[in-house]
């Protein structure tokens, strides 16, 4: 480490304050504030929140919709981004480049536009609805559902596979791949048997990132299919804004689930991997 | 007094003692090299000339002014580091020109200094070429001359030619040796190559666990180990121990272990008398093994259960012994050097 | 490494159409003269796009994206960079906690965060930024970082920053002159990519836009939730707007990328 002075020390730590204070108001204090306010009601502190939301089959119900949705949704992200990711490491710099370009965009790409787009698509007239049906491979698909979230989650989170697993791929060396050619293994005995052993961890990673990102989208399910989707943020949103359903400290107490949800998985994946290399 | 005095320097990191009381000199216009192995302390020491830390206690002078409170840049030291350190961002001649702009010197007088050191380096082809794009051996022609380009006091390399691979490793050091007889620097280096120290060095500084336990000539160093450690350090000398020496040699009441260079031994056919020279030593030994080293041959010899090895100069007309073959070999009383632990 | 095949040139051209359909659907909708139940429009036409010209919520709605997005990219940068560079440079401790704070935005969704800043910054504790294009900028601050930390952090790991401050100590620089002569200039393509995404954020979100300003200020988003519902063909034309203004923003990226490679 390199020798400072006090005076650039101290000059250090002046230059990193504005970023620590804007993520203490910004990003911590709201955060307390969620949880602070999810054991309150409008008289007294307690933990009815909780106790209302995990013996209602409503809550509980979203809950268990937006899980469904969003392993379905990793997995699919993964399963489709990872062969993206391997194809695409073969390409040359700027393909590549470009493609991870483009997958940012459509990483980012939510909310209104792709709604709309996949309605365009894929809604009761859309395009391709009416291709499918007149080569007679659909009959009736609605957009509208727990399905069409699926699919419109589904564009955003193979981008983000893409992404996520790229990097993780610098790990699989031409020089492993053509050892492993060398002594007989298969593209598939190679893949199976040291490519996806080499990754799972990060694959791990990866999975668990698609999964917090599919169950924290709000913007998505809301412009799709609106207040009738029974996913959690758009409970949280409903308790929040709606005129007829508010009740800001219940809509705290789900939001920490949602919370607690997505962090339990990581914390336990990141134990997971420190006791895995302490054990090496 | 020395140009460079460093006087009861101590270092500790934490619980830790780098090196503790240590006192070193180096005369102007003399390269002095520190030698050791890996963690020894020679490279925080450079540093602690750098000022880049701060000793505990202590004093470094640097041409009469004591320097131990002084800012790095106010030194006037150059370094040149074992990653080179270049700027990234800037050309080779912005690179040469950056110390110079901070010493706010004229325009005029930059663009002649940096053209100089172009020319002195054989930088010129590059001038304009930036880090990324020059070799291993280039980048680090372009970092020794970014240190010399601010005339320092005093010049440190740290494991400069480490990162090189041989061929470049050996033209560098050349290289170094030539401009330090044409500029007239004063450097101590930084190695832990035994052979890049004695080819170097007008000094040779040994370093172990923080403290020196030589100093001096290298050829000093070579031929007068001051320890076991130090003869294990700079080449493969044969040690015998008193027992050792006892029995093979029949020379008793030893309490100091010899150490001997092995192209400091005669050999010879086992039936030829060996020329009985003032007070030699012989012993009979079996040639077990010979390898060509390029200048020399070795042969691996054993007497008794000792393996003893044996240099030869690679003539022409050398005549090779085969290995099984039995041998005389003779050591010369001076080519003996007697040490402790 | 294998050959590439033209299989491989096939699959990859699968992806990028796959990755362009949905644009391209809104793009077509947006210049279609009708288009319902039929596989194609029946013609097309700008007549959608000089329509939406003349409703002044549109060019509101652009305005205020464009405030808070470059309103955003005025103050972000120098906030975020310089707690990057001495986080790297002197405080590894802090590095981690950096670290560890660039997984929180996934790890906490948006609408949490919202929900938590509409409680502190509507009165309750004297702060009012609610309704204001203020909480957008200064909310979006911790989800850029991540987009900030990860690029520039690239940069700075192909750097021996510290070998670089002892260098500049010893030629006479300051550590300040060194970050900004050197360390600043060799992560640029970090922070340029940093930059576009930051902004593509600030005006993709719809969160905290829809949560937190609402009809106060309607965003290009907000705008988008407005049109929803109706024909389409003038949110066609608003998503294409918001297209093209993205594209814009990527192309400086990829300008910007190539030609460090070519340098």
């Amino acid at each position: 480490m390199i020798d400072i002075s006090a005076k650039t020390r101290i000059l250090a730590w002046l230059a990193a304050m504005p970023f620590l204070l804007v993520v203490l108001m910004f990003e911590i204090a709201p955060l307390l504030a969620v949880a602070a306010n999810s054991i309150q009601t409008e008289t007294s502190f307690s933990l009815s929140n909780y106790s209302e939301i995990l013996t209602s089959k409503f809550y509980l119900g979203s809950f268990k919709v937006s899980f469904l949705i969003s392993i379905a949704t990793a997995l699919i992200g993964l399963g489709i981004g990872l062969p993206a990711a391997v194809l695409l490491k073969r390409m040359p710099g700027r393909v590549q480049q470009f493609v991870v370009i483009c997958s940012n965009i459509g990483a980012n790409f939510t909310g209104f536009p792709l709604a709309f787009s996949f309605v365009i698509m894929l809604g009761v007239s859309g395009s391709f609805t009416l291709l499918l049906q007149r080569i007679g491979l659909l009959e009736d698909f609605n957009i509208y559902s727990t399905s069409g979230l699926v699919i419109a989650y589904s564009y955003f989170q193979i981008q983000f596979a893409i992404l996520l697993v790229l990097p993780s791929l610098a790990a699989i060396t031409a020089e492993i791949e053509e050892a492993a050619h060398l002594v007989g293994a298969s593209r598939f005995a190679f893949w199976w048997r040291i490519g996806l052993p080499i990754l799972a961890p990060s694959l791990l990673g990866s999975f668990l990132l698609l999964f917090a990102n599919a169950m924290g989208t709000y913007a998505t399910a809301w412009a799709l299919v609106g207040g009738s989707a029974n996913v959690v943020t758009i409970r949280i949103g409903e308790l929040t804004a709606g005129d007829v359903f508010s009740d800001p400290y219940l809509a705290d107490a789900l939001a920490m689930l949602l919370v607690v949800s997505l962090i339990l998985p990581i914390v336990v994946e990141q134990m997971f991997l420190r006791t895995k290399d302490r054990d090496r | 007094m020395s140009y460079v005095e460093i006087r009861e320097l101590t270092k500790k990191f934490d619980t830790t003692t780098v090196f503790e009381n240590i006192n070193l000199d180096v005369d102007e216009g003399k390269i002095c090299v520190l030698v050791g192995p890996s963690g020894c302390g020679k490279t925080t020491l450079l540093r602690a000339v750098a000022g880049l830390t701060h000793p505990d206690s202590g004093v470094i002078r640097l041409d009469q002014r004591d320097v131990t409170k002084v800012e790095a840049k106010n030194r006037g030291v150059g370094m040149v580091f074992q990653h080179y350190a270049l700027f990234p961002n800037m050309t080779v001649e912005q690179n040469l020109a950056f110390g110079l702009e901070q010493k706010k010197l004229p325009r005029p007088e930059i663009r002649k200094k940096v053209d100089g050191v172009i020319e002195l380096m054989g930088l010129g082809p590059r001038a304009k070429a930036r880090p990324a794009a020059l070799s291993g051996g280039q980048k680090q022609r372009v970092a020794l001359a970014r240190a010399l380009v601010l005339e320092p006091k005093l010049l440190l390399l740290d494991e400069p030619l480490s990162a090189l691979d041989a061929q470049i490793r050996k033209r560098l050091r050349d290289e170094l040796k030539r401009l330090q007889h044409d500029v007239g620097f004063t450097a101590i280096f930084v190695t832990h190559d035994q052979e890049e120290a004695l080819m170097l060095g007008d000094q040779v500084a040994i370093m172990q666990a923080g403290r020196f336990v030589q100093i001096g000539a290298p050829a000093e160093i070579y031929n007068r180990p001051a320890n076991l450690a130090v003869a294990n350090f700079v080449g493969d000398f044969n040690i015998f121990d008193p027992a050792t020496v006892e029995r093979l040699f029949g020379v008793a009441a030893q309490t100091s272990s010899w150490a001997v260079r092995p192209e400091a031994i005669d050999i010879s056919p086992a039936d030829r008398k060996a020329s009985a020279n003032g007070g030699a030593v012989e012993t009979e030994v079996t040639v077990m093994a010979v390898q060509i080293l390029g200048a020399m041959v070795r042969h691996y010899t054993r007497a008794q259960d000792v393996m003893i090895k044996v240099d030869l100069l690679n003539k022409p007309d050398q005549r090779l012994f085969q290995i099984g073959e039995k041998a005389r070999i003779s050591i010369a009383r001076n080519a003996i050097a007697e040490m402790n632990e | 490494m294998h050959e590439r095949s033209a299989r491989d040139w096939i699959w990859v051209g699968l992806l990028g159409c796959l990755q362009l359909l949905p644009i391209f659907a809104i793009f077509l909708n947006s210049v279609a003269v009708d288009w319902a139940g039929t596989i194609l429009p029946d013609g097309y036409t700008l007549a959608h796009v000089q329509n939406i010209l003349k409703d002044p919520r549109f060019l509101q709605s652009i305005q205020n994206s464009l405030i808070v997005g470059f309103g955003s990219l005025l103050v972000t940068p120098f906030i975020v960079v310089p707690a990057i560079l001495v986080a790297h440079c002197y405080f590894p401790t802090l590095d981690k906690y950096l670290a560890a704070l660039v997984i929180l935005p996934y790890a906490v969704p948006g609408i949490v965060l919202a929900l938590g800043l509409l409680r502190i910054y509507s009165g309750n504790y004297g702060i009012v930024l609610n309704g204001s294009p203020w909480i957008l900028i200064f909310g979006y601050m911790p989800l850029a970082a991540p987009l900030y930390y990860v690029p520039i952090k690239n940069n700075l790991r192909a750097l021996r920053v510290t070998e670089l401050f002892e260098a500049g100590r010893l030629l006479g620089a300051s550590d300040a002159l060194i970050l900004w002569r050197v360390v600043l200039p060799c992560v640029r393509q970090g922070l340029i990519i940093g930059l576009v995404m930051n902004f593509t954020l600030a005006i993709s979100d719809f969160v905290y836009a829809n949560l937190l300003v609402g009809g106060h200020f309607p965003t290009l988003q907000i705008f988008m939730g407005v049109l929803n519902g109706g024909s389409g063909r003038k949110l066609s034309v608003l998503i294409t707007t918001y297209f093209v203004v993205i594209f814009v923003a990527t192309a400086i990226v990829v300008w910007v990328t190539s030609r460090r490679s070519e340098a």
